[in-house]
Order: structure tokens, then sequence, then C-alpha cells
């Protein structure tokens, strides 16, 4: 057990137990925070993964734009009146239910049953990894790329639309 | 005998030709698109109409004397082989009625953009116009007898439209109605003679049925004759000629247009079309009854006080002429009193149209009710309408074959060729047509000094001081100085007392031309004297008859009456043909009431019977299962409705439910 | 050496706490943080995968599965206002209109 497979258990876990947070605790900001905390944790995780451009990416994007954004809508949408804000939970069978079926046979089929043996490969990855993918995603991956782009500046656009006050509708 | 169809290729004239078929089409579409915008609406249909008649003319100045063109096209094709075409054929008489069409349209155009003015449904109007145009000019293209026969009948539709036009007037309702009705006897014929002709020869392509018709087969006559029977009903031929007078309830322009100048000649086109194969026999037939209607129609004419009814006769009467023209086997000089005949008449309606305008917006105007039409009412119109009395004048002169006009050329061209006939009763079709010259000439003479000399009769009916009249707009003079310069022989021959060189017959006959009689102009314009000199005699302003004639009854004795009511035609087909028809309906009836329906209600009967029967079935057996049925459904829909919770967590939830299930059965 | 294994199993634990999350929260930002939640499970996935491809295919694929999370999470957002605005509510089981 050297140090990284230590790391990664610690980022392992921190990911997992902060995400049960979220499922447990009953104030949304708590929650809010705790999403930030396993985001940062997957973000070692890819790095750990050989992957730190997209473990970068996901500290820009997630942390940095989606929580935020997350936060300011909940302000938005929450009278602040000087007590927690809290949440109620509904379906609470079926839910935790469905969850742990899920969660014990996809782990039973990842540990005992499915063979990845075939996937090991002796080619090493690519030593630039940042480089390797702008060049990929400006040459095979040009349509998706492109399309990425046209789909931002729709779910913009809509954002805006969607938002927008109406007067008609103001009673 | 199953003939190979050959295709024919458009060329860049039968291109042209298409273009000048679907503007009219055009037209329409646009005016019933856009029938808010009057003024818009109206001067764009009369641009096309213009643009058509460029187009014509340039189509005329190539094909004329030129090389006929002919594009032929597959139409349709009924189980294998049997292959119907359709297509263009330009030749010489195909570019002259062209030319004919579109500016006699364009003319009527130009004229109804005034006299329709102040009509509600004037949008309507023109789209009809183009209707009729695009049909008109559909007949004069086509190259088959069947494509021939669809437009034949599509300007029957709109000539009913146009008729019936002022449809809230019960008259003008009736008498579209008996137009269409008339025609369609006629178009039996013609339907009939398509079926013989196609069951001989296979085809019913002109040029292939002139190449290959033996004109000696018997069962040509047949056919032709069969094909004539749709002339007679459409260019208002003896017997079938009834429809055209009562057509005149439809707007004046339109009875220039259509009754006058271009429908009603689409029989004689028609003839000068099929004329390479038809029989001398059916010729004969044909000859006779071009002569009794010219002659009909000419007494018809002598005793009628509606301006546009004697106009109407003495369009039959000349349709007359031109079948006798055909009849005695000179086409040429009848497609050429069909040009000429166009001209005139057209001019003549038109400015009888303006009187009937203006008339008719005087007695508007003092809330005078009176009929706008009835010469008896009008006199001394010369002084107050000078222009049309010149127009009139003119066009009349050419229309009773004065010489130096044009009528007087393409009368005599047809009168030399009916002296051809002279064996046995055939005599009889010169002796009609030179007496119908007297009439014609009389009727005219009669017409003319009722309606502009003399005293105006109005102040007879009304009390006001001399009435003036409103007068004729730029837009209505355009159109009648054009046509009534067209009326004189300067267009047509350079030579004023001989029309057998005329550019038009030299155009159109292959044979050879007619030889010059110095006798017959020189009876003809005797007898054209003679009956003038008579109508003055009677009609001259200081006669004790036009002192009188405001009082005038419509007949006095059995010639009037004969003469008034069209020889009692009408009386005499209600008589024979209306009142059996009718009879034999309320037979029908009888047998239909008493045997028919009594089987019916019997049978309705026993259906009942069985019908209660089944009732009980039904309603103990089959709504048992029905009621069973929705009572289970309904239950399993109470049971699975929980699941629709309409909330969406819910449903995500059964979405992973099911995700899960796939899992399972993938691993399993 | 950290297996696949190790990844698979940290992506699994995310996603089904993430569903879970979806399906028991009333609140409606609660749910959208269920919703990245199962988006990084998937993406922990891919970059487990993508550490034996010397195409790093994975990784490629990643970064558009963070652009459509992105995407996503604006328009959600913009939704949840555009509710709380008209109904007065961010819970998802109030607005009823949904069910036929």
């Amino acid at each position: 057990m050297n140090w990284m497979t230590t790391i990664f258990y610690f980022f392992g876990a921190i990911t997992v137990l902060s995400a049960l947070g979220i499922l447990f605790t009953r104030n949304v900001l708590h929650a809010t925070f705790l999403l930030m905390l396993s985001f940062f944790s997957v973000a070692g995780i890819y790095v750990l993964g050989n992957a730190s451009f997209i473990g970068v990416t996901q500290l820009l994007i997630y942390v940095g734009g989606i929580l935020i954004l997350m936060v300011f809508g909940l302000m938005l949408t929450t009278k602040l009146n000087g007590k927690a804000l809290v949440t109620e939970n509904h379906n609470r069978l079926i839910g935790v239910l469905l969850g742990t079926v899920f969660f014990s046979i996809l782990s039973y089929i990842i540990i005992f049953s499915a063979n990845f043996e075939m996937l090991k490969s002796n080619k090493t990855l690519p030593e630039n990894a940042v480089e390797f993918i702008g060049i990929n995603l400006m040459s095979n991956y040009l349509i998706p790329f492109e399309i990425a782009a046209i789909l931002l500046l729709v779910a913009l656009i809509g954002a805006a639309v969607i938002s927008e006050k109406r007067k008609e509708k103001q009673e | 005998m199953n003939q190979e169809v050959t295709i024919l290729t458009l060329t860049s004239s039968t291109q042209l030709s298409l273009v000048v078929l679907f503007l009219p089409l055009l037209s329409f579409v646009i005016m019933n698109l856009w029938s808010k915008n009057r003024k818009l609406g109206s001067y764009v249909s009369s641009g096309l109409f213009f643009v058509n008649f460029i187009i014509a003319v340039f189509l005329f100045i190539t094909i004329w004397n030129g090389e006929p063109e002919h594009s032929r096209w597959l139409w349709f094709e009924i189980g294998s082989g049997i292959q119907f075409t359709s297509g263009v054929w330009l030749n010489n008489l195909t570019v002259l009625l062209l030319v004919l069409v579109t500016l006699v349209s364009f003319m009527v155009h130009l004229f109804s953009l005034e006299y329709m003015k102040d009509d509600k449904a004037y949008n309507r109007y023109f789209s009809f116009l183009g209707l009729f145009t695009f049909s008109m000019l559909g007949i004069v293209l086509s190259d088959n007898l069947l494509l021939m026969f669809v437009f034949w009948e599509l300007v029957g539709f709109s000539s009913y439209l146009l008729i019936g036009f002022w449809f809230h007037k019960e008259t003008a309702a009736k008498a579209s109605k008996k137009a269409f009705i008339v025609n369609r006897i006629g178009d039996l014929g013609f339907l009939v003679g398509l079926m013989i002709l196609w069951s001989n020869y296979n085809t019913l392509d002109l040029t292939t049925l002139i190449s290959s018709a033996e004109i000696t087969d018997p069962s040509l006559t047949l056919a032709t004759l069969c094909l004539f029977g749709g002339v007679i009903g459409k260019s208002a031929q003896f017997p079938l000629q009834v429809w055209l007078p009562d057509a005149m309830e439809g707007p004046t322009p339109v009875s220039a247009l259509i009754h006058a100048a271009t429908m009603v000649a689409a029989g004689v086109f028609l003839l000068a079309r099929i004329t390479p194969f038809i029989p001398i026999d059916a010729l004969h037939v044909i000859a006779l009854i071009g002569a009794i209607t010219a002659f009909m129609g000419g007494v018809a004419a002598l005793r009628q006080f509606d301006i546009k009814k004697i106009l109407a006769f003495s369009t039959i009467s000349q349709l007359g002429y031109m079948v006798m023209g055909v009849g005695a086997s000179a086409y040429d000089a009848a497609i050429f009193h069909l040009i000429t005949h166009a001209f005139f008449k057209a001019c003549l309606f038109l400015s009888a149209g303006a009187i009937i305008h203006s008339l008719h917006k005087f007695s508007h105007d003092n809330d005078a009710n009176f009929d706008a039409q009835d010469i008896r009412l009008m006199g001394g119109l010369r002084r107050s309408m000078p222009f049309t009395f010149w127009v009139f004048i003119v066009s009349s002169m050419a229309l009773v074959g004065v010489p130096l006009f044009s009528g007087f050329l393409s009368k005599e061209a047809i009168l030399i060729a009916s002296l051809s006939m002279t064996k046995g009763w055939q005599v009889i079709v010169p002796i009609l047509g030179f007496g119908s010259v007297l009439i014609t000439a009389f009727y005219v003479m009669r017409m003319l000094l009722i309606i502009f000399f003399g005293e105006n009769r109005l102040s007879n009916i009304i009390n006001t001081s001399y009435p003036s009249f409103s007068k004729v707009s730029l837009l209505m003079k355009i159109p009648l100085t054009l046509l009534a310069f067209s009326s004189l022989f300067i267009l047509f021959s350079p030579n004023p007392f001989d029309g057998s060189h005329s550019w038009i017959i030299n155009g159109l006959s292959n044979q050879l031309p007619i030889e010059h009689h110095s006798v017959v102009p020189a009876i003809s314009v005797m007898l054209v004297l003679l009956g003038m000199g008579l109508a003055y005699a009677k009609f001259k302003p200081s006669s004790k008859y036009i002192q009188q004639i405001h009082s005038e009854p419509d007949y006095k004795n059995l010639w009037q009456s004969l003469s008034f009511n069209n020889w009692h035609l009408d009386a005499i087909y209600d008589a024979v043909i209306i009142r059996q028809a009718i009879r034999i309906a309320d037979g029908i009836k009888m047998i239909e009431e008493k045997l028919i329906n009594r089987f019916i209600n019997y049978f309705a009967i026993f259906n009942v019977i069985l019908a209660k029967i089944l009732g009980l079935f039904d309603r103990y057996i089959v709504d048992g299962l029905v009621h069973f049925s929705a009572f289970a459904s309904n239950t399993i829909g109470w049971l699975s409705k929980n699941i629709q919770s309409g909330k969406a967590q819910t449903h995500i939830a059964w979405a992973g439910l099911g995700i899960l299930m796939i899992i399972i059965w993938l691993i399993l | 050496m950290i297996t696949l294994q190790h990844f698979l199993i940290i992506g699994i634990s995310l996603f089904s706490i993430g569903l879970t999350t979806v399906i028991i929260k009333k609140n409606a930002i609660l749910v959208l943080l269920g919703i990245e939640l199962m988006l990084n499970g998937a993406n922990v996935n891919l970059i487990g995968f993508s550490t034996n491809d010397p195409q790093i295919q994975g990784q490629i694929f990643s970064l558009f599965v963070i652009v459509v999370a992105a995407a996503e999470a604006v328009v959600a957002l913009a939704i949840v206002v555009r509710v709380y605005q008209y109904f007065n509510t961010s819970n998802v089981d109030e607005p009823k209109e949904l069910k036929g």
C-alpha cells in the first residue's frame, strides 16, 4: 500500500462521506458546501487517475461555476428570515431502497462478476495529456466540440428567456 | 391497329404559347387571392392581358405563313398501350385565333374597368374573365379533340358563371342554367363523336386524324355530324340557338367577349380544325343548318325592342353564315368572317354597353325606373352621344356588309362559296344566304334609325327636360376606337371590293383562291340598298310608326309574334320536350311511390322487427360483456393510477426501477 | 496500485447517492445537487476506464459531460427560479399541474 493508494482512499472516503452528508443533512446550505467538498475530492481522484487536466476543469467549472450558481439559485428561491434553511424528505422508502439495490448490484458486478483483464494494456499514456487533448479536440472531436459550443449558447439564451420576468404573469 | 405515339418536344414557340395559355389562369388566381383590393387587382389583370396580347402578336409574327409548330407529350395511359396525348399545335389558324382572343379579351378588360366600376363583385368579374380566356385559349391551342373537349366544357362553365354573374336576378340565374343545359345537349353529340372517332382510328390527335382518316368512311360522316352537334350547341345553331338571346342577361362586356366574339366562334373554329376530314354529305348538312340559322336569326332580329337581343339574334345569324361557309367547303372564308365579325360585333356590343351604361346611370340619377335596354325609349342619341354614334355606325355598316367595311369582304367570300351548291335541294342554301343579307340590312337600319335619329322619347314617360347623358370615358373610348378601326376594310384587304385576295384567306387556304365574282357583290350591294331603303321608308323619323313607337306593343300579328318570340322555339321546346320530360318524370315518380316505396316500407317493417330481436340480444349479451370489460379496466386503472402521481420524482424512481430491471436482465 | 475497481466503486457510490438524493429530497436545489452527483459518478467511471487507454478517449468524453452538466445546471436553475416566481415555492412536489 503505497502513498498514492493512501491518498486515493483518503479522497474516496471524503467524496463518499460528503455525498452521504448531502443525503442526510436537512440544511440546504450545508448540503451545498458538502457538495463542494465532494467535488474537490473528486478532482483529486481525477489527478490520481492521470487526468490532471480534467481535475483542473472540474475545479474550474464545478466548484467555480456550477456551485456558485447553485448558491445563487438557493438565495433567489428562499425567503431568508433568520432561520436555518431546511428541507424535508419524502418517498424515503422507495428512494433508499432503489439506491441501495443499485449500489449492491453494481458493486457485486464490479467486484465479483466483471472481468477487466482484457482492458489491461502495456501501452503508455500520452506524455503531455493537455496537448494531446487539445490537438484531439481540434481535429478528431471537432464536430462534438462545435456542437457543445452551440449547446452552451442555446442554454445561455434559453436560461435568459426562461427566467425573464414577464409582466402578464405577475398577479 | 395500335399506333405508336410519337412525342414531339417543346420548341420555343410552343413554350411561349403555353405562357399565353396560363397567364389568364394566373390572373384568375390572383384575382381570387386578392379579392379585397379592387384597384390593384383589376389593373394587374388588365396588365397581364396586355402582356398576353403582346406575346400572342409575337407568336403570330413567328408562325404566320411559316412552318407550323407542333409539340406533343404523353398525357395519360389506360392499361397498357392505350395512350392519350396532349399537346400544342401552332399553325396559321391557331395564331390568328390567338391574337383575336387575346386582343378582344384585352379590349373587353379595358372597357370593363369603367363599365363595372360600381359593381360590388368587381374582382369576381375579372377573375371569371381570366378563367374564360384561359379556357378559350385552351381550345385554340390544343392539338387533339379530347383536350379540346375538356377546354370546351370549361368554356361552357365559365360562360355559365358569367351569364349568371348577377345571380340575384332571377332571369339571369335562369338564363345561365338554360345556356348550360342547352350546351350540354350539344356536348353530348361532341362526346359521342369522340367515341366513334376513337373506336375507328384509336387516336384523337388532329394531325394524325387528318392524315389517316379515310374520307369515304361512312362512320366518319356520323362522327363528324356528332361533333357538329357540339358546334350546334356552342355556336347557337338551329335548333339549339335558344340559349344565346337569354345569355344577354350577363354584363354587356361579357356579351361582347363571349357571346359575340370568341366563345360562340369556338364552334366554327372546331369545324375549321376538323374540316380536312369532313365527308361531303356531312358538309351539306352543315351548310343547310348554317343557312337556316342565318335566316331564322335574321328574321328573329326584325321585331326586337331590346338592343342586346337585336345584337344577339344578329350574332346567331352571322354565326349561321360562318357555319354555312364551312359547309360550302370554304372554311377560310368562314374564319375570315369569324375574325371580322368578332371585331365589329364586339364593337357593337361595347357601344351598346356604353349606351346602356349612360342610360342606366341616368335612370339612377333621376330616380326614374325604366328599362335601359329598350330601344323604344331611346331615339335621338346621335346628338347626345356623338362618339358612340359614329362607332356604332361604322361597326353596323360592317355588319350589314356595305363596301369599304370588313364585313363586306368576308360575307362576299362566303356567298361566293355558297354558289357552288346548286344541285337539287342544295339551292336553298344560297337563296337563304342572300335573303339574310336583305334581312340584315333591314333590321340594322331599323335599329340605327330608332336608336340614334329622331327625337328623344324618354321625355314621353318621365317628366324631365331634355335628358343629358354622361360622357363616355376615355377607358371606354380606347377599345371602341380600336375595334371600330378594325371594322374597316383596310386591315384585311387592299382592295375594298374584293375579299378573295385578303391575306387571311391566302394564309388559311391551301387550295386555289376563290375566283373573283363581280355579280355576287353587285347583287348583295343591291340587296343591302333595298333593305336599307325599305327600313328607311318605314322607320324614318317623320313616319307614323316612329311617332307612336313608345306605345308600340311587343307584337301585333302572327308574323311579328313569330319574330319577336324567335319562331316560338322556346314555347315549342317547352311543349314538346320539357312538358313531356316532366310528364315522364311524374310517371316515374308515381311508379316510385306506388311500387318501390311500398316494397321499401315492408322491408323497413321487417327490419324493425329484426332490429328489436337484435336489440334484446345486444342488451343482455353483448352489453353484458362490454360492461364487464369496462368494470375490469376501471379496476385495473384504479390500481395503476397511483403510479402516475404527477410528481417528477416518482417518475424518476420508476425510471430507475426500469433501468435496474434491465441491468438484472442483462447479468442473468 | 490503484485498480480500475477502485474508481468504479467510487463512481457507483456517487451515482447511487445522487439517485437517492434526487428521489427523496423535496427542495428543487437539492434535486439538482443530486443530478450533479450522478453526473460526477459517471465522470469518475470515464476517468477510471481511460487510465488504460492510450487514446484517453474517456477524458475527452468527460470534458463533454462537464459541458453538458454546466448547460443543464444553468437551464434547470432558470426553471427553478421561474417556478419559484410562479408558485412561490421551490419544492418540487407542490406544483402539481403536470398531473393529468
